[in-house]
């Protein structure tokens, strides 16, 4: 793989893996960090790339593998970001930020309810539109789980929606 | 789009049977202004997909990236050569240890006994030295032969005992 390779193909994927890196990790900077390592990591590599057949797919599973090694560090040390910061709103334009609905924050604050493989393969699935095989390769986990764990993401969502607009809150 | 329509893939979404095609539908019919009023409730998750597709790297981030990849790897030129120079040195080591511990093990002829000194000098000395060892190894041959015909008388008497 040269350099020119790597900028067209490898590259673009880089929000992607952020974005995923970001879920995990929590903190943009370290979710930044995480996507550099990924690259680095590939770039080192490069001569024995021929041999994978996904570049995604692997550059996916590195930054899962590297992030959740960092929220085990950080989880050891004990240190890092106080709670409650709000990473979310950094990286958009303050125009997305503005629209910013109170219903979009109801979601977001309901998708945190959910437990973590179900709401990993909702986020997967609806935000980064990835097939079923691609979640189930990248979670370890079978086609069957993948479809379970998304068909009960979206029905609490669904049940919790309804809920609160029967209450009035929307 | 007519809500009939959304009405029944959002049933889809919701059952998990949806296509990524379908999603995308979805998505963008949330997006707009004009959505029906018993799909409202509806309309926070949709846009909060879209929301969170947005979220991105700094700018800079690849021109960052792009100066570490093509920067020159001095220092981990500098510590491979210091690591095959340690390699060396323990190769040595290791063989200069193996003659030491070979050579203290070698078993075999002890440099400083005089064994000239227990060489027969005249025929008759060489000859009782002769005739002694014959004779321990007669010796040792006869007990054996005795032990063996022992063990045979004993089979013999077993085999009578059985033919019996």
């Amino acid at each position: 793989m040269d350099l020119v390779t790597f900028q067209n193909t490898i590259l673009p994927i880089k929000d992607k893996l952020f974005r995923f890196a970001l879920r995990i990790v929590g903190n943009p900077m370290e979710a930044e960090d995480v996507v550099q390592e990924v690259f680095i990591k590939m770039w080192n590599n490069r001569y024995n790339m021929a041999e994978i057949k996904n570049h995604e797919a692997w550059c996916m599973s590195v930054t899962r593998n590297l992030s959740i090694d960092k929220v085990r560090s950080k989880f050891r040390r004990e240190t890092g970001i106080p709670e409650g910061t709000d990473w979310r709103d950094e990286g958009l334009s303050p125009h997305k930020s503005a629209e910013l609905t109170d219903a979009v924050s109801r979601v977001r604050q309901l998708m945190e309810t959910l437990p973590e493989s179900q709401r990993r393969v909702m986020e997967l699935r609806d935000i980064e539109e990835m097939s079923y095989q691609e979640i189930a390769d990248l979670l370890e986990l079978t086609m069957e789980q993948v479809k379970v764990y998304l068909h009960r993401a979206r029905k609490t969502i669904r049940q919790q929606l309804i809920q609160s607009e029967s209450y009035g809150l929307q | 789009m007519d809500s009939n329509k959304i009405n029944a893939l959002l049933e889809k979404y919701f059952d998990g049977d949806s296509s990524l095609e379908e999603e995308r539908i979805l998505k963008q019919y949330f997006q707009q202004d004009n959505i029906a009023e018993d799909l409202l409730p509806y309309k926070g998750l949709f846009q909060y997909f879209e929301v969170e597709q947005e979220a991105t790297l700094s700018a800079d981030f690849e021109s960052r990236l792009m100066e570490k990849i093509q920067a020159p790897p001095v220092h981990k030129g500098i510590r491979t050569m210091q690591f095959s120079w340690m390699r060396v040195a323990a190769a040595i080591l290791f063989l200069v240890a193996l003659v030491f511990v070979v050579r203290q093990w070698q078993p075999g002829v002890d440099k400083n006994v005089n064994w000239s000194a227990y060489e027969a000098d005249n025929p008759e000395e060489a000859y009782e030295a002769t005739m002694a060892a014959l004779a321990l190894v007669s010796k040792k041959m006869n007990t054996g032969e005795k032990e063996t015909l022992k063990g045979l008388g004993k089979i013999k008497q077993v085999n009578k005992e059985v033919h019996n």
